[in-house]
């Protein structure tokens, strides 16, 4: 997902090609300005406006019926699968919202100090800067050991207080979070 | 990212941004006010049969009416929803090719085709004139979006020179964020790098996140769970007030 080397650029090889040969036949051999950099550009934007709107589309693949029988078959297939996949997700988030809702509707009988501070939350309320987003692969750096978290700075912002609620853990999340619903301000 | 998404930060959304049914119903009624229409007048229009299909009167002092959100739900997460690039550029003025430049760059940023935007109005002293070609946009959603969003939070953003961060009071008061970029970022993007020397003319351009949030504060958390960095105004006077509704 975040694999730098499936980044691919919008335009093909070939196109690249041709852009890259004019460009090194537009090049002036001195530095002229007016005329000469109106000449480059004219030559790049010849090209641009070709590939963008002159290269031919791309032809559809002519099926025959067994083929398109299958493509049928894999495509339903396919949206069957991401259709239960979102209504897995649906469920639990529905029941993880039921469990907050019940939990806070009992502190609030409780009419205990915590429901009052857990109505009124942080002002930033934002995730830690330093949370890292799970990627498909390692980093090519490997583990930092050696990490030390940033010493505390006026300039930083306030979203790197360890406080702030950690992302829970997706092996984890099956639980339901009754004890969540306590905001407690720092 | 969107993984990411539907397995960490939809749960922690969910529990951050719950309110419970007191001061949700506050917001609610906040947003759904009537505002005391300019004319007198007006306040009449329910025994004044003349007035049935008139449209609806101008709020006094200038005052917008936001979206009413909906009751909260696990459904009502805050969410991105797409995000917009637009461009707009200036030497497109005096000649139109340079929109082509600036028409490449955001399908190579973004891999969809962008549109043209046209003038809305003239203005004499950039020898602007209605409907001219003057930019490009293009929206995204889904997979493209998030790969997009991937691009600028891993490598853009951690290598724009003089960037600290969105200032924390951007939005427009339901939950859609906005930020600009110089020129000079559009040349960190890999599939620019790779290329450079076919874009004629570098722009800057500016990108909108798209939220389903109904307030700032939550479309705020919602992207520094993509790690989108924001950064607080230095002092917390008057004008550094945040607005949590």
């Amino acid at each position: 997902m975040t694999n730098h080397f499936s980044y691919r650029s919008a335009l093909s090889t070939s196109i690249r090609g041709l852009l890259a040969r004019t460009v090194k036949k537009s090049k002036p051999k001195s530095e002229i300005p007016g005329s000469q950099n109106a000449n480059i550009t004219d030559t790049r934007y010849q090209i641009i406006k070709r590939i963008l709107y002159e290269t031919p589309k791309p032809e559809l693949p002519k099926m025959t019926e067994q083929d398109l029988e299958k493509h049928e078959t894999i495509d339903r297939a396919w949206k069957l699968f991401l259709r239960n996949q979102q209504e897995e997700r649906e469920n639990e988030l529905a029941a993880k919202y039921r469990m907050l809702n019940e939990a806070n509707l009992e502190l609030e009988k409780l009419g205990s100090r915590l429901f009052n501070s857990a109505q009124i939350g942080n002002k930033i309320m934002m995730f830690p800067r330093q949370m890292k987003i799970p990627t498909e692969t390692p980093p090519l750096n490997g583990w930092n050991y050696d990490y030390k978290p940033p010493s505390s700075d006026p300039t930083k912002p306030l979203s790197s207080d360890p406080t702030k609620p950690l992302p829970s853990d997706p092996i984890k999340d099956s639980e339901p979070l009754p004890s969540d619903s306590n905001k407690v301000s720092s | 990212m969107e993984d990411f998404y539907h397995s960490t930060l939809s749960t922690d959304l969910m529990i951050l941004s719950y309110k419970d049914p007191e001061s949700e119903q506050k917001f609610i009624e906040k947003r759904q006010k009537e505002h005391l229409p300019i004319k007198k007048s007006v306040l009449t229009r329910d025994t004044n049969p003349f007035a049935i299909n008139r449209p609806p009167p101008k709020p006094r002092g200038n005052k917008k009416r936001l979206p009413v959100p909906p009751k909260q739900s696990h459904k009502t997460i805050p969410k991105l929803l797409k995000i917009d690039v637009h461009c707009m550029i200036k030497e497109a003025i005096h000649s139109k090719q340079h929109l082509l430049s600036g028409i490449m760059a955001l399908q190579c940023i973004t891999s969809e085709r962008p549109t043209v935007v046209y003038s809305k109005t003239g203005v004499a002293q950039w020898k602007l004139r209605k409907d001219m070609p003057i930019g490009c946009k293009v929206s995204i959603s889904g997979p493209p979006m998030y790969t997009f969003l991937d691009k600028l939070v891993e490598i853009v953003l951690p290598r724009m020179k003089e960037w600290h961060g969105i200032p924390i009071t951007s939005g427009d008061q339901n939950g859609n964020i906005a930020m600009g970029f110089p020129a000079s970022a559009l040349s960190l993007f890999p599939d620019i790098e790779g290329n450079y020397d076919m874009f004629p003319l570098m722009t800057g351009f500016d990108v909108i996140f798209n939220t389903t949030a109904y307030t700032d504060y939550e479309g705020r958390m919602l992207l520094s769970g993509f790690q989108i960095p924001f950064t607080p105004r230095k002092k917390m006077g008057r004008k550094g007030r945040i607005n949590r509704n």
